[in-house]
């Protein structure tokens, strides 16, 4: 690969070899790894346990089938399976749970191309100018566009480009939008950082143009509807070996989309836990290398795509929410374009902030990768894990509590760096002074109030915003939280007002004589992003002990 | 196994001799400040599993002279929160040094009646298998009966509520209360430790395990116990501050203010031990609360 590609990144490029990734396996390579991670673990299986294991995912496609037609040749691996199971078989069994795992690998593989990395890095950048542009080719002409006053990328930047280089990175950032993984990917290239891996929703590839580039720049497939055993244990042998290959990765430990707009408070563990199966898989095998790193990550984004289906979703009757949404704004390319357009047009409307690098159990890494203890001191943590002879002692449960720990230490990081906007801010305040009127509503009362009742007073809508203002100075001033938000109360507002009607249809925040109206659903919305800092009455997410 | 027990609390002794019994090469280490530091490097060295008995109030103070690392598993015996932080205080290990592996020993171990023989029960919490399993089978004998549980939150929090009930009880018997206000005090302490309980993400059902009731029912009816004693000494306004019962109750009064849980009884403990009532108007405010409907 020649450094060409590098040159527009906002870093050099350090990197001494090309990326793993660059030599990512073929389909079939994946498979016989996963195949023999999967026998290995069956041959402790009794039959009875073979036969359960088995009898879950029949039971689970066989439902899927019910509302999701399947793949040619699907239906019949899970009837063979079935067959298997009525026949107390036990070599029909395991030839059908390889038969499965194959086809389960081949569906979540993708293999990374170069080429087409080297493309989208040659176009990506022109390409967002000329989409911001279009709607001003004066912009275009005096050079003003500059996509790092729109996206701000920060924090420990350089650290991570560190880490990749003595281990593999595990990036985990908040989600809110189908959007988040191009922008990782912009993001990730600016910082001069390797492309990373990263799981998508089998959802996003319906569209075959996003397909033909996701399956190319690392995206691999996880599909949320398979619910049965064998197809989580793929996923998660597959990332392993991800990790074990040194390929850098990303996935969202939420999962899914924030629904309610709030940064995530409980993650996914399955998954997350894949790092350090993978760390200690290198140690107990000797391996160069062998650490893997998580990496936080927070997006803070003035205007959210899907915000106005997110929201209604969220607060649709419990057990009505859907998992899997696909006729949102996201499924409409001009809805896409037409918001991408207007976001870029918005100086610092969107952040995306590397937290400090942990171990994959929650403890701080330093730039040379060594964990650090509560006192700040180096601390060995293959101790964690290791005997006294420094063999690997294996023990799944305590990896779950590790991973707990793991997970309350991205939570924590999530909320730290999350960078409070005046879209945010606005927002809080109109929910506040909507609950000043009408105190004795709940949350579902307030999102169905009438026309004339989202009316309050300017005033008291000034109010919040001022005493809001203030107490997240505060918070961050004590590192709780990050903050972009101008001085002036009034100017805050109107920020907020300009980005909220530059996109959305309908009027978050609507200016009167003396009064403003307020949707109830967006400022909710946009108001969950400052909630977990006990500023409404919520509770404080740092408070939450390790 | 080979098993070190770090402090010189009450539990000490008694603990050894148990750990002994079950066949474990047992070491106890003075952790007080004039003892050698080489004892703590030997210490930490000799053991698969640390019991530490530093009293709850002293623990905090003493954790950085430990240097507990990622290898070690720690059992802690004395009872939190700890008053400064309102941290438990196996998460006082868990946040302030290196070790992750920690639980937490609780059960109506009396000093006395392991000293004469008896039969006795602990039970040991820790969110790891690992070290359940262990700090059971170092302790678990003829003479001692070890149960093991996950719900280390709710161990920890019946284990320092069975204190401040007993001290309560030590109160109410030294006032010449009769058994109707023992039954009253431990059935209205326990609906508190439920409430409280809820609100911190413990299982109720450890309430009415070895930690809980186990304990205060044992406590009360020892006329050696600290907390009862503690208690007794409430009425004559002697109350300690650095006795574990009255340190306790007052970081469980905290713990329930901050999380917005009405405990009456607790509170009344407390305002005792802090001077602001005394004994006799501490009952007779909890007599004349207001009459409630279902009781909880």
């Amino acid at each position: 690969m020649g450094f060409g590609l590098w040159r527009r990144a906002r870093y050099p490029r350090v990197m001494p070899s090309p990326p793993a990734i660059f030599n990512a396996p073929f389909a079939h390579e994946q498979a016989e790894k996963l195949l023999k991670r999967s026998r290995a673990r069956r041959a402790q299986l009794s039959d009875q346990a073979i036969s359960e294991l088995l009898s879950d995912t029949v039971y689970q496609e066989r439902r899927r089938y019910e509302s999701d037609r399947p793949e040619p040749g699907e239906a019949e691996r899970v009837e063979r399976a079935a067959t298997a199971i009525g026949h107390d078989d036990r070599p029909a069994m395991e030839r059908s749970l390889d038969e499965l795992i194959t086809a389960y690998t081949e569906e979540i593989h993708n293999r990374f191309s170069p080429r087409a990395y080297a493309a989208a890095t040659r176009v990506l950048p022109q390409a967002l100018t000329r989409l911001v542009t279009a709607t001003d080719p004066a912009r275009l002409l005096s050079g003003d566009f500059d996509p790092d006053r729109r996206i701000v990328v920060q924090g420990h930047i350089d650290m991570v480009r560190g880490l990749c280089e003595r281990g593999t990175v595990i990036l985990a950032p908040t989600h809110l939008s189908n959007l988040d993984s191009p922008l990782i990917g912009y993001c990730l290239f600016r910082a001069g950082l390797p492309p990373f891996a990263y799981g998508a929703g089998l959802n996003l590839f319906t569209n075959p143009v996003m397909a033909f580039w996701m399956s190319r720049l690392g995206a691999y497939t996880i599909d949320r509807r398979k619910n049965g055993l064998i197809y989580k244990e793929t996923l998660k042998d597959y990332s392993v070996e991800l990790f074990r290959g040194g390929f850098h990765s990303l996935f969202f430990p939420g999962g899914t989309r924030s629904r309610s707009g709030m940064v995530e408070k409980s993650l996914k563990k399955g998954l997350l836990g894949t790092g350090l199966q993978a760390w200690q898989e290198n140690l107990s095998e000797g391996r160069p290398n062998p650490d893997v790193f998580v990496v936080p990550m927070t997006l803070s984004t003035s205007l959210v795509l899907e915000a106005e289906t997110l929201i209604s979703d969220a607060l649709a009757a419990e057990g009505k929410s859907r998992y899997i949404i696909n006729d949102d704004e996201f499924s409409d390319a001009g809805t896409v374009f037409s918001f991408l357009r207007r976001v870029l047009n918005l100086d610092s409307a969107i952040y995306a902030t590397f937290s400090q690098p942990m171990d994959t159990l929650g403890n701080p890494v330093n730039a040379q990768g060594e964990s650090l203890g509560p006192d700040g001191g180096v601390i060995d943590r293959r101790r964690y894990v290791c005997d006294a002879q420094g063999q690997v002692e294996w023990d799944e449960q305590r990896d779950r509590v590790y991973t707990e720990r793991l997970a309350r230490a991205l939570v924590r990081a999530f909320h730290r760096d999350n960078v409070a906007l005046p879209t945010h801010l606005a927002a809080m305040a109109a929910w506040r002074a909507l609950k000043r009127r009408h105190p004795r509503l709940d949350t579902w009362r307030l999102v169905r109030l009438g026309r004339d009742e989202r009316l309050v007073p300017k005033a008291s809508l000034m109010e919040e915003i001022t005493a809001l203002r203030e107490q997240v100075g505060q918070l961050a001033v004590a590192g709780h939280i990050r903050a972009a938000l101008p001085e002036d109360a009034d100017e805050l507002l109107q920020g907020a007002i300009t980005r909220f009607d530059s996109y959305h249809t309908r009027r978050t925040i609507e200016p009167q004589e003396h009064e403003v109206r307020v949707d109830p659903e967006l400022a909710l919305y946009y108001r969950n992003r400052l909630v977990g800092y006990g500023l409404d009455g919520d509770a404080v997410v740092a408070e939450v002990s390790a | 196994m080979k098993v070190s027990v770090l402090g010189a609390g009450p539990l000490t002794a008694p603990l050894s001799q148990l750990l002994t019994l079950a066949g474990s090469e047992v070491r106890a280490f003075d952790l007080s400040p004039d003892a050698p530091a080489e004892d703590h490097a030997a210490a930490l060295h000799h053991a698969e599993l640390i019991f530490l008995t530093v009293p709850g109030p002293r623990l905090a103070a003493s954790l950085p002279s430990l240097r507990l690392g990622p290898e070690h598993r720690v059992i802690v015996c004395s009872r939190g929160p700890d008053e400064a932080t309102g941290l438990w205080l196996s998460e006082l290990v868990s946040l302030r040094t290196a070790c992750l592996r920690v639980g937490a020993l609780a059960g109506p171990l009396s000093p006395a009646e392991v000293q004469r023989g008896s039969p006795a029960a602990a039970i040991i919490a820790s969110p790891f298998q690992d070290v359940r399993a262990r700090a059971q089978a170092a302790l678990h004998s003829p003479r001692c009966r070890v149960y093991t549980s996950d719900d280390l939150r709710g161990v920890e929090l019946s284990a320092s509520a069975a204190r401040a009930l007993t001290a309560a009880i030590g109160m109410s018997d030294a006032m010449g209360m009769g058994a109707g206000v023992r039954g009253l005090l431990l059935s209205r302490g326990l609906a508190e430790l439920r409430r409280l309980g809820k609100a911190v993400g413990a299982n109720p059902d450890t309430f009415v395990g070895l930690a809980g009731v186990g304990e205060v029912v044992a406590a009360s009816a020892a006329a050696d116990d600290a907390a009862y004693l503690a208690g007794r000494a409430l009425l004559r306004g002697e109350a300690d501050p650095h006795e574990e019962a009255i340190a306790v109750t007052a970081a469980l009064v905290k713990l329930g203010a901050r999380n917005k849980v009405d405990l009456p009884l607790l509170e009344a403990v407390n305002e005792v031990a802090t001077g602001q009532r005394t004994a006799k108007e501490a009952l007779k405010g909890l007599m004349e609360r207001a009459a409630k409907l279902g009781g909880e």
